[in-house]
């Protein structure tokens, strides 16, 4: 009964700090503390000493719970200031992201995986990275949430250094991160708790949380498993409650390094979908690892990373009308992108930059049918 | 070698809270030589009717019949009948787990109580298949390979126990686009070398381009067999089935519906080219 009064409350810190000195107060005609209680009234005179003892452990608690509060309200604070100062850098500058000629070696190997790659993410921007497995665009990923720190160069995200080791923790709240395994990404044995599982760690209080959980599992539409066991669930319902998970964090940044990868095309479009609204509704700035390229078509800019640097980067239009240059680094164009190329060649005088099938129905109707 | 499943039903967990019929009542005829490519929504029933192939899940009614025989029957020998069809489940480099690449792609025909000159022969013979250089890799361990690399040990370990029919949940998936080519190269090779082929996949892509027969799952059900070109002219079906419709056949569709004149069953790329620049021509010929 203590446990759930405590959970419902909204400060619950506060309750922590009062309900023991209360105890302590009221220790003797108090009608809950059943042991206490039913010590004296066994023992009414002989055991002073006791009851003296019993008041003392409770102030003892009640000291506890009152420096582990005062604890509590300062990290609060300096998070809340780290916060808002951190906010204060973005707002001055409009990048989001920002690497500057950084290189990545990994111990065992010799090979340089990153060859001084610098990109700028701007605040709300959806940036998609292709490139062939081992082209350096995962070890690039992990450096921006600060799993990996650059072996030369810098990256700041949100105004934070990630090689400043006090500022992983905030780093990695603002830039969330989501993996393509979802089985590695489930640590909790209901989906609720999976979800919670970040925020208990940032100490966001009951309340907060259980709005947050509810809005993140809506978000990608799994309201209605929130009680369910994951393993219960399938690999695209799995992921999509490992990317509520990070939703539940409020992240400024949403990296996801191959999400979709195990996942249904109707999965795949639900994930999208919702990382899109939030892109576009909450401005959240989406750094978006694929290898789906109409996954690609579909960002503000597209950065193509070949042999751990940037080979070719611009608007989807752009990267995809070079259709030749990406199939010598071993990547797909969009269908119609490749229709669009090979009837050019065949002399067809299709525009450059024709990536969907509405774009490509249009052009061709207007060379096939000159009367309308 | 054909397989036949009659009235196969699979109920997971029966009699307890978690109860979920997963196969209702299946009946499918896969005849040897064949390339079907089993499509569908997740959790359609894909991966647990592939499971039924190799007797790795026993139907709760029906039967699993390879050339008459029934995998499950009492008088049979179930290991030989089972040992015909290879699985090779979805991310098998996960299962990967011996010092180095030869000594996984034995673990079957060990398994199978071959003497070792016939282990060996079979391990080169399967890491043949799958493009990796026996000479390079044989000795290495496999997780110093990359992802692709290390699916096509993973491959070759179910190829070394030579089966006749070869089954591969969602053989692409995760990989990049060269992976992915590599591995699709692979499966047709085996194909053509007169293997019977199932595919389970989400890229209809993959599946245009090699599948001699599709065959959508919806619910537990087969909604549908047929040939790649009559089931992706369904636009209903594969939109009930959760499949994605391929950009060509969509296009074709369109351009039907604003009135140029192209067959209604067009859904390749190299098709759709043809047909637009013969349009084109005549249209610059008037």
């Amino acid at each position: 009964m203590i446990y759930s009064f405590f959970n419902n409350s909204s400060m619950s810190h506060v309750h922590h700090f009062i309900f023991p000195l209360y105890i302590s107060f009221k220790l003797p005609t108090d009608p809950f503390i059943s042991l206490t209680d039913a010590i004296i009234r066994e023992y009414p005179h002989s055991h002073k000493q006791l009851r003296l003892f019993l008041i003392f452990v409770n102030l003892f608690h009640a000291l506890k719970a009152v420096s582990s509060y005062a604890t509590i309200v300062s990290a609060c604070r300096s998070h809340v200031y780290r916060q808002r100062s951190c906010q204060i850098i973005s707002m001055t500058d409009e990048k989001s992201i920002q690497a500057e000629h950084v290189e990545y070696i990994y111990e065992e190997s010799s090979d340089k995986v990153l060859k001084g790659v610098s990109l700028e993410v701007r605040k709300g921007e959806f940036v998609a990275i292709l490139g062939h497995n081992g082209s350096g665009k995962s070890t690039l990923a992990k450096l921006l949430n600060a799993l990996y720190l650059p072996t030369a160069g810098r990256i700041i995200v949100c105004g934070m250094n990630t090689s400043e080791d006090a500022l992983t923790w905030d780093i990695r709240q603002k830039a969330g991160m989501i993996f393509q395994n979802p089985d590695n990404q489930i640590v909790a044995t209901v989906v609720r708790e999976d979800v919670a599982f970040g925020l208990e760690n940032m100490g966001v209080p009951h309340d907060e949380m259980v709005r947050r959980i509810d809005k993140a599992l809506e978000a990608v539409h799994m309201s209605e498993r929130a009680d369910s066991a994951p393993h219960m669930l399938s690999g695209g319902q799995k992921q999509r409650v490992a990317i509520a998970g990070v939703l539940a964090m409020e992240p400024d940044i949403i990296i996801a390094d191959e999400s979709t990868a195990m996942l249904d095309p109707n999965g795949r479009k639900e994930v999208l979908d919702v990382i899109h609204r939030l892109n576009r509704e909450k401005g959240i700035t989406v750094v978006w690892i694929t290898h789906f390229m109409e996954e690609a078509a579909e960002a503000d800019r597209v950065i193509v990373i070949n042999n751990g640097d940037i080979a070719l980067a611009g608007t989807p239009n752009e990267v995809f009308s070079h259709v030749d240059e990406m199939h010598q680094m071993h990547l797909d164009v969009p269908p119609m992108a490749s229709l669009a190329n090979e009837l050019r060649n065949d002399g067809m005088p299709l525009p450059a930059g024709i990536l969907t099938v509405d774009e490509m129905t249009e052009e061709v109707c207007r060379l096939l049918c000159p009367s309308n | 070698m054909s397989i036949e499943l009659k009235q196969v039903t699979h109920i997971y967990s029966q009699g307890s809270a978690f109860e979920r019929k997963a196969l209702d009542h299946i009946n499918l005829r896969i005849e040897d030589g064949e390339f079907i490519a089993l499509c569908g929504h997740t959790g359609c029933g894909k991966s647990t009717l592939v499971q039924h192939l190799n007797g790795l899940l026993q139907p709760t009614e029906g039967q699993v019949l390879v050339n008459g025989e029934d995998i499950n029957g009492e008088h049979v020998n179930r290991r030989m009948l089972r040992q015909s069809v290879g699985l090779v489940f979805q991310y098998p480099e996960y299962q990967l787990f011996e010092e180095t690449v030869a000594k996984d792609i034995a673990f079957g025909p060990k398994n199978m109580g071959l003497d070792e000159a016939e282990i060996d022969q079979r391990v080169r013979r399967a890491m043949e298949h799958v493009h990796l250089d026996y000479q390079k890799y044989a000795n290495s361990s496999p997780f110093d390979l990359s992802g692709g690399q290390m699916r096509r040990v993973a491959i070759a370990g179910v190829l070394a126990m030579e089966p006749s029919v070869l089954v591969l949940d969602e053989p692409t998936a995760g990989l990049d686009p060269r992976g992915r080519d590599r591995i699709l190269g692979i499966v047709k090779d085996l194909h053509h070398e007169g293997a019977t082929i199932i595919m389970v996949s989400h890229s209809m892509d993959d599946v245009a381009s090699l599948a001699t027969r599709m065959v959508v799952m919806v619910n537990g059900t087969i909604a549908k067999t047929g040939s790649c070109r009559e089931i992706f002219k369904d636009h209903d079906l594969m939109k009930k089935a959760g499949l994605d419709i391929p950009s060509a056949a969509r296009l074709c569709q369109e351009l039907r519906s604003k009135g140029i004149h192209l067959p209604d069953d067009l859904y390749t790329q190299e098709e759709l080219h043809e047909h637009i620049i013969r349009l084109w021509k005549e249209a610059k010929g008037c």
